[in-house]
């Protein structure tokens, strides 16, 4: 049960800081 | 305070100015790939590596693939500490047996090392195996802090660079900064601590017949004589050279430096407290050698060196104070007494070595204590928590403190500029509404964290307080430290918050990988859109950032930010815990 916390945090926290650094160059485009 | 304890504190820092500079100079010929005396031994090394990983060493990367390419790094190794603890029961090198890590705190574990902060939940020598320490933990401490000091030389040439789409290589960076400079550092270090005596074996712990048999009642009132006392031990100078270099902090024993067998002598303490400052130090002179402006360099170390000493100032002052709540008692100093408050230190160091050690560790991302934090003074105590929230950016961790640095040095130019009333420049780069947003961002994750998890587990009882010791300013002090040193990536402890519960393991777990992932790519951006820039001329309105005035301003700006964030938790927990006491109430 708690390994499924574990696994769940690696397969969504790393994506959603890969969306962040989508997200910083996406907002730099807009500026432009 | 003494004359004694003020010319121990002149000395460390005279020490530490005068190997900044070569060791500097050394970390920009590793990073611009200029000859060094080791590469005739390192460099097949680093080929073969390269070869058998695939890796184009000439290949450049945009910001956003330098990013990437560390959350790669980060999320493998991370995973890797996390399978190691939960089956270390099956794996070798264990012989004392201990079993598979509960998965919350493993985790926990694995992202704290990860992320550089080296936050423990546990008691190391009856949690984790000598392969543990060693392949999980201690491997942890050279990749974090590599991963630390190749985004600082990737903000350097961020500045440097002109129209350029690129930063480097990151996975050029984290080799040679693991290679030539963390390796090499922590094999000196480690023989120097072993003459000293720290241990370094992997023998089973031994067991002694104490010479006093001793009863202790357990929580169920069931009485028990102990005879015998277990003497633990393994591979520790070689994990506590890089522990310091790195500015990770994570002990291999759960009293970390204020253990005997991690640091044994006034010299070890000494070395450790050179070796946390050492490679952030020497940052500065590879930031002006690399920008082109030892001037620069100069002003920010300046700016360091004075945050630095307001620290120490306080905290020894603070501690140098006798106890108010202590009547009757001799608390003043002389021949046979430090005087002033000792609760919580070692008798080895005294006040003047266990307040540097705490301001030092505090300044950098380190976090490996050689007294209780959490018995200092209430104005002892909030130095090192302060230290932390202004960003650990006095000195700072490796790499991580001078990054840190140079997006308040973004955020000072930028505050110069529009007391002028032009466009603010720095080296030559005009800093725009990009560059601002960006460094805004990673000012504000900062506090959100901090003080967003602190209000959750002061308003859920059930979450956050049923695991505190103490209550009142105090109380909200370890929650608000813990928090703190977290998301800082720090890892020391204020004592007293039982943090192995199921709520604070992944909620400080995420306070860390937050606090170390969300600040680093706003950062990143930073450096990138600088490196695209054109270099302009520097002109009669230009903000010269080479000048004691430079010093000012930006040390102004660190304390000013800080302190209006903080400033009311703070209020609420050291600043009153202080007025109470001298008001006679003690938490």
């Amino acid at each position: 049960m708690l390994d499924i916390v574990a696994i769940f945090s690696f397969i969504t926290l790393f994506p959603l800081c890969v969306l962040y650094v989508h997200g910083c160059e996406q907002l730099k485009g807009k500026r432009k | 305070m003494s004359l004694n304890g003020w010319l121990q504190i002149a000395v460390f820092m005279a020490t530490l100015i005068l190997l900044a500079k070569p060791t500097g100079s050394y970390i920009t010929r590793v990073f611009e790939r200029r000859k060094t005396f080791l590469d005739p031994v390192l460099a097949p090394c680093e080929r073969l590596l390269y070869r058998l990983t695939g890796i184009n060493p000439e290949e450049e990367m945009r910001w956003t693939q330098y990013a990437v390419a560390m959350l790669i790094f980060s999320a493998a190794t991370m995973l890797l500490t996390y399978v190691v603890e939960r089956i270390q029961q099956i794996l070798p090198l264990n012989p004392q047996h201990l079993p598979g890590v509960e998965s919350a705190l493993a985790l926990n574990t694995a992202i704290s090392f990860t992320t550089n902060t080296n936050w423990q939940s546990y008691v190391p020598e009856s949690t984790m195996s000598y392969l543990t320490q060693m392949l999980g933990l201690a491997t942890h401490n050279f990749w974090s802090a590599a991963v630390g000091l190749a985004l600082a030389i990737a903000f350097i040439r961020g500045i440097s660079r002109r129209e350029a789409n690129t930063l480097g290589n990151f996975w050029v960076d984290l080799t040679r900064g693991t290679l030539w400079v963390l390796v090499p550092m922590s094999v000196v270090l480690a023989l120097a601590l072993v003459s000293q005596g720290v241990v370094q074996n992997l023998r089973p712990y031994d067991t002694a017949k104490i010479l006093e048999s001793q009863k202790v009642t357990d929580s169920h009132g069931a009485v028990t004589t102990v005879t015998t006392q277990t003497i633990a031990q393994g591979p520790v100078a070689s994990q506590e050279a890089i522990k310091m270099l790195g500015t990770n902090g994570g002990g291999f024993f759960n009293a970390n430096s204020a253990h005997p067998f991690e640091n044994p002598t006034p010299l070890a303490n000494f070395l450790e407290m050179l070796a946390i400052f050492l490679i952030p130090a020497a940052l500065t002179f590879t930031l002006g050698q690399m920008v082109g402006s030892q001037k620069h360099g100069l002003a920010v170390l300046g700016a360091m060196i004075v945050l630095w000493f307001a620290g120490v100032f306080t905290c020894y002052w603070a501690e140098s104070q006798p106890n108010p709540l202590l009547h009757g008692v001799d608390q003043h100093v002389s021949q046979l007494q430090a005087g002033g408050n000792m609760e919580g230190k070692e008798v080895r160091f005294g006040i003047a070595n266990s307040a540097l050690f705490a301001t030092v560790t505090t300044d950098a991302s380190c976090g490996a204590v050689n007294g209780m934090h959490d018995s200092f003074m209430p104005l002892g105590g909030l130095i090192p928590m302060a230290n932390i929230l202004l960003g650990e950016i006095v000195f700072g961790g490796v790499g991580a403190g001078l990054y840190g640095m140079l997006v308040f040095v973004v955020m000072a130019v930028f505050i110069a500029g529009l007391m002028v009333g032009r466009t603010p420049e720095y080296l030559g780069k005009k800093i725009e509404a990009y560059d601002v947003q960006m460094s805004m961002l990673y000012l504000l994750i900062f506090p959100l964290i901090i003080l967003g998890f602190s209000a959750i587990s002061v308003l859920m009882p059930n979450l956050g307080l049923s695991s505190l010791a103490n209550h009142g300013p105090h109380g909200l002090s370890e929650i608000l430290y813990a928090y703190t040193s977290a998301t800082g990536n720090n890892g020391s402890a204020f004592a007293g918050l039982s943090a192995n519960t199921h709520w604070y393991n992944y909620s400080l777990g995420a306070a860390m990988f937050f606090g170390r992932f969300m600040m680093i790519i706003p950062m990143l951006a930073v450096a990138g859109n600088l490196a695209r820039k054109k270099i302009v001329p520097a002109s009669a309105g230009t903000f010269p950032v080479t000048t004691p005035l430079f010093t000012v301003l930006l040390t102004g700006v660190i304390l000013i930010v800080g302190a209006l964030t903080f400033f009311p938790a703070l209020s609420l927990g050291p600043v009153l815990e202080h007025l109470l006491l001298r008001a006679g109430q003690a938490f």
